[in-house]
């Protein structure tokens, strides 16, 4: 009866891979808008390195060949849908013979590790800011000093990661400022590669969580507010319960759920947002790469980079949901 | 009701005054208001909106929201003044000496939590359960004195009726069989057949267990149906209070008069009767009796000297320089 | 000018034939099927003006009907006529006059006004809109006219923000304000159920003075009989979408036929302690409330249920000759 039916889980799913459908052929239409002939570009670029290709002519349609692009227009796409779909991005053109999906690959696990840790970090301590604050019984002493911690919210997240490398980097030297790792450790599952991660995560996760989570804290502190005001609250006391179950079951358990609904709202806005983090902290992740591909101008790269982001906010969205009729039970997929 | 002299009361309000913290001059939403609620009886606290009635019993739980406080008076409840108790010891006495049936019966029910944990909750937070064999048969057993099945104590909130949320929250102010019971209102939100089956079914149930009611209300009719002594009251002060008969056979203050007249019949055709003015300010009260601007009564000493409430009758008081005296009953 | 005379002589102001209103079911919004409206079936004389109550709990399609009659719900089948006119054929010039002819007052007259403006710009807007005065000074004389019409002096409502005002002169100015018009038709949806009692004759007096000295019909939807009672003329009961009995009100109430009239009737409490509701409970099947598709939808709640009632909707029956007219198989021959 509650829960998730599997006709809602087809339908969501039906949607999930129309999102991810028209994010492709947005992606197919879009560079073939534009003026300019990518291969001409590669060839010119190649030209320009070596200072003179012999046979530029021959060697244009020869690679146009290769690539695909004589073929009619709809043979391309459809080609360009299965490839996808099979996860084959094509050839990166200014790393030539390494493939998109391997660059892609390496950089994935440190965005989502970096992306998801900083993501759920910022949400948690900001709701339970907001929640602290909303929440009348509170101690005045935390109430007062709770807000200072939020003083980072109307920053940028960039400019918070240069302060933040200018300071503990470069002042205090107790944080590495750029990649993922320490150049002499090796990836394997050791303590010192581990540690050397998160020493090195730190700070741009840092960077994302204090910018983000007063977005977080303002707004679950207006629904515990509006919430206070409930006939359930109201009850609740009347009941003499303990506050610690007034405030969690009773209080946090209703404010939270609009948090959830702009969570899955705001996942874009947020890998969005981290690119520029990213790239200030020359962090491996989707976002440098993403940054590299278009600095080189290399299409397929930033392709292959946004077709993942695509996926990947698609998918999050999709798993929050299915969470949200466990936890608002009033939402049920029995139809619809 | 006939022996009602000689039950023991279980709640003593006396001067209860409450302060709404909204101007310079606090606005007196209730002012040295003072009744008893006898053993197992049901009294009605009945007037128009703003006339301090929902306040006062707000108060009586200390559950007044800001800017709303208590600027005096006491309320005792076998033998513990309410008003005096710390935090903690206020937690504990709460449900087990009072408990409330909330007005907006369809927002009253947590939205996240199955009936059964509501009512769970209520009872673990103040007795030993006995272990969770012993929780739920406790639980059927409340919803069967309420009138609905087994089954409802799975169910959430937005899946029952709201006739079925109210008699949820009768089952659960009743689950620690508290002497004294608040209903604000409870049955304001329903339509006329339901509010009949849970009014009748809450005097009932209260009957059985020996519980006393106050009954917060705005409906004479309801009032007529459900007390036993009825309370009136009018920009913050009681005006009026008496046992239901008396009062609503021979209403002694204007205002009751008025109350009682203002109810359409179903029976007879009377023509409408248009009473001037509207409910008072509480910003801007008149010196004197508040009720004198719009009393058709009145006489000079009215607008300089608040009445006070005093005996008009054995068990009548009434808060008027100018009570009705063609009283044919007494 | 013979066929305007004839309209004033035989068609009545307001006609709602057969009117059928589901809600739900759609393949979107999937689910239960909520009948509304079963072929409801009213009229509203022109002369003299009435007051014709539509009365019912919650979801009986009381506001349904009321949003259809003032265009808001598409009836899924069926016709609102007014003045012989079918609302969903007007022209352009036919709709205008019919927005001016009908007018609505509601249950929470706040929720009406947009707190930034004064109260003048309520009136304002529809004197601009309909044109209704030419020049200043006009418009002002009408505005203040309105306003006694509802007992309230302009200088005390006019140039306030509408929270300045009480609940009461809220309601009173959303009437002035559908009286400026000179309608003659007012839908009044429950404009009594949140207002207190002084305040409630206050409203139901000037509805009764609008109908005899301004000759306005009202369309009085309500879930309070005992006000129904006193101003109406006529009165429909309505249950989960079907007029279970309409007719004049001393009739309907008076002397009830249908089983649930009178268990809404016996369910009022009255002010008077020896009057009791009496210890006899009515059926309490609110716990296995069933839809009904072809039925009577009382079925389940009715002491007197029969089989033939799960069957079919019975067909509404006029018990004698003022109109009294009641849907239940007890009454069928």
């Amino acid at each position: 009866m509650r829960g998730i039916t599997k006709g809602y889980l087809i339908k969501r799913l039906t949607m999930l891979v129309l999102t991810v459908w028209l994010g492709l052929t947005l992606m197919f239409i879009i560079p073939r808008l534009a003026p300019g002939d990518p291969v001409a570009a590669m060839v010119s670029r190649l030209s320009a390195q070596a200072g003179r290709v012999e046979q530029s002519e021959q060697m244009i349609q020869a690679w146009q060949e290769r690539f695909g692009l004589d073929a009619p227009m709809y043979v391309q796409y459809f080609r360009y849908l299965g490839n996808s779909f099979r996860f084959r991005l094509g050839y990166s053109m200014a790393y030539f013979p390494t493939t998109v999906e391997e660059m892609v690959m390496r950089a994935m696990p440190w965005t989502l590790g970096l992306l998801t840790i900083a993501t759920l970090m910022s949400f948690t301590v900001g709701i339970a800011i907001g929640a602290l604050i909303g929440w009348r019984p509170t101690p005045r002493v935390v109430r007062t000093l709770l807000p200072v911690s939020l003083c980072f919210t109307s920053i940028p997240p960039f400019m918070l990661g240069i302060l933040l490398i200018y300071v503990f980097a470069f002042g205090f030297r107790v944080l590495p400022f750029a990649g993922a790792y320490a150049r002499g450790v090796s990836p394997a599952f050791s303590w010192a590669f581990v540690s050397s991660v998160i020493q090195h995560g730190t700070l741009p996760a840092a960077a994302v969580v204090l910018t983000s989570m007063g977005h977080w804290a303002l707004g679950m502190r207006a629904m515990m507010i509006t919430n206070a005001g409930e006939d359930y609250m109201v009850l609740a006391q009347a009941k003499g319960l303990r506050p610690g179950r007034v405030f969690w079951m009773y209080g946090v358990r209703n404010a939270i759920l609009p948090q959830v609904t702009a969570l899955a709202l705001s996942i874009g806005v947020i890998a969005g947002g981290s690119i520029i983090v990213e790239y200030i902290f020359t962090y491996p992740g989707m976002g440098y790469l993403l940054y590299q591909g278009i600095v080189n101008n290399d299409y397929p790269l930033i392709q292959g980079v946004v077709f993942v982001l695509i996926c990947g906010v698609a998918v999050a969205v999709f798993i929050i949901d299915l969470l949200y009729p466990f936890i608002d039970p009033r939402i049920t997929y029995e139809r619809g | 009701m006939s022996n009602r002299t000689t039950a023991a009361a279980v709640c003593e309000v006396r001067n209860l005054t409450v302060h709404y913290d909204v101007s310079a001059t606090p606005v007196v939403a209730a002012n040295e208001v003072s009744f008893d609620v006898y053993e197992g009886e049901t009294l009605g606290l009945v007037g128009e909106s703003g006339c301090g009635k929902s306040t006062t019993a707000m108060a009586m739980l200390r559950l007044l929201q800001t800017p709303g406080r208590v600027a005096g008076g006491s309320v005792n409840i076998a033998g513990v003044d309410i008003m005096r108790l710390r935090p903690a010891a206020l937690r504990d006495f709460r449900w087990r000496n009072i408990a409330l049936i909330p007005q907006g019966a369809m927002n009253a029910l947590n939205p996240v939590m199955r009936i059964e944990k509501q009512l769970a909750d209520a009872i673990a937070a103040h007795a030993d359960t006995g272990g969770r064999q012993a929780l739920r048969a406790r639980i059927g057993e409340l919803l069967e004195m309420v009138g609905l099945p087994a089954d409802v104590r799975r169910l959430y909130p937005h899946e029952l009726s709201g006739g079925m949320k109210q008699r949820v929250c009768v089952a659960m102010a009743v689950a620690l069989n508290p002497p004294l019971v608040i209903a604000d209102e409870p049955t304001s939100a329903l339509d006329v057949v339901v509010q009949r089956l849970v009014a009748q079914s809450l005097i009932r149930i209260k009957e059985t267990l020996g519980i006393a009611m106050v009954l917060i209300g705005h409906d004479m009719g309801l009032m007529a149906q459900l007390t036993d002594r009825v309370a009136v009251m009018y920009a913050g002060r009681i005006m009026e209070i008496a046992p239901t008969d008396i009062l609503f056979k021979a209403p002694l203050h204007p205002y009751t008069q008025q109350l009682i007249d203002s109810v359409p019949s179903i029976r007879v055709k009377k023509p409408l009767r248009v009473f001037p003015g509207g409910p008072p300010d509480l910003r801007n009260l008149p010196p004197g009796c508040p009720f004198e601007p719009r009393c058709p009564k009145a006489i000079t000493i009215c607008r300089g000297e608040t009445p006070a409430l005093k005996a008009c009758g054995e068990k009548q008081y009434a808060a008027c320089h100018v009570p009705n005296t063609n009283r044919n009953n007494i | 000018m013979t066929t305007a005379s004839e309209k004033t002589a035989n068609t009545p102001l307001l006609e709602v034939r057969d009117a059928v209103k589901v809600y739900g079911g759609g393949f979107l919004s999937g689910g239960r099927r909520v009948h509304a409206l079963r072929e409801v079936s009213l009229s509203l004389d022109a002369t003299p003006a009435r007051i014709t109550a539509v009365a019912g709990e919650s979801g009986s399609g009381k506001s349904t009907l009321a949003g259809a009659v003032l265009g808001f719900v598409q009836l899924d089948a069926g016709h609102v006529l007014f003045e012989g006119q079918d609302v969903a054929a007007m022209s352009r010039n036919q709709r205008f006059n019919y927005r001016r002819s009908v007018q609505a007052i509601f249950q929470d007259p706040y929720a009406v006004f947009n707190p930034f403006f004064h109260t003048d710009h309520l009136f304002n807007l529809v004197m601009r809109r309909f044109g209704i005065a030419k020049g200043r000074k006009a418009a002002r004389a009408r505005i203040v006219e309105a306003l006694e019409t509802v007992g309230l002096r302009s200088d005390d409502v006019l140039g306030k923000h509408p929270h300045q005002l009480s609940g009461g002169q809220r309601q009173r100015i959303m009437i002035a304000r559908a009286c400026m018009m000179a309608p003659k038709l007012i839908v009044a949806d429950e404009p009594v159920s949140m207002v207190d009692a002084s305040l409630r004759s206050t409203i139901l007096d000037i509805m009764l003075r609008l109908r005899d000295d301004n000759n306005i019909s009202f369309l009085y939807i309500t879930h309070d009989l005992s006000t129904a009672y006193q101003i109406c003329d006529d009165i429909h009961i309505f249950y989960q979408g079907a007029q279970v009995e309409s007719g004049p009100v001393d009739a309907v109430l008076g002397n009830a036929k249908h089983p649930y009239t009178q268990l809404l009737i016996a369910s009022i409490p009255e002010p008077d302690p020896t009057r009791g509701w009496g210890t006899q409970l009515p059926p309490d099947d609110e716990n296995n409330d069933r839809d009904i598709i072809n039925g009577c939808p009382f079925y389940p709640r009715c002491p007197k249920r029969m089989e033939q009632c799960v069957a079919h909707l019975p067909a509404r029956v006029s018990l004698d000759d003022t109109g009294h007219q009641v849907a239940c198989h007890l009454f069928v021959k």
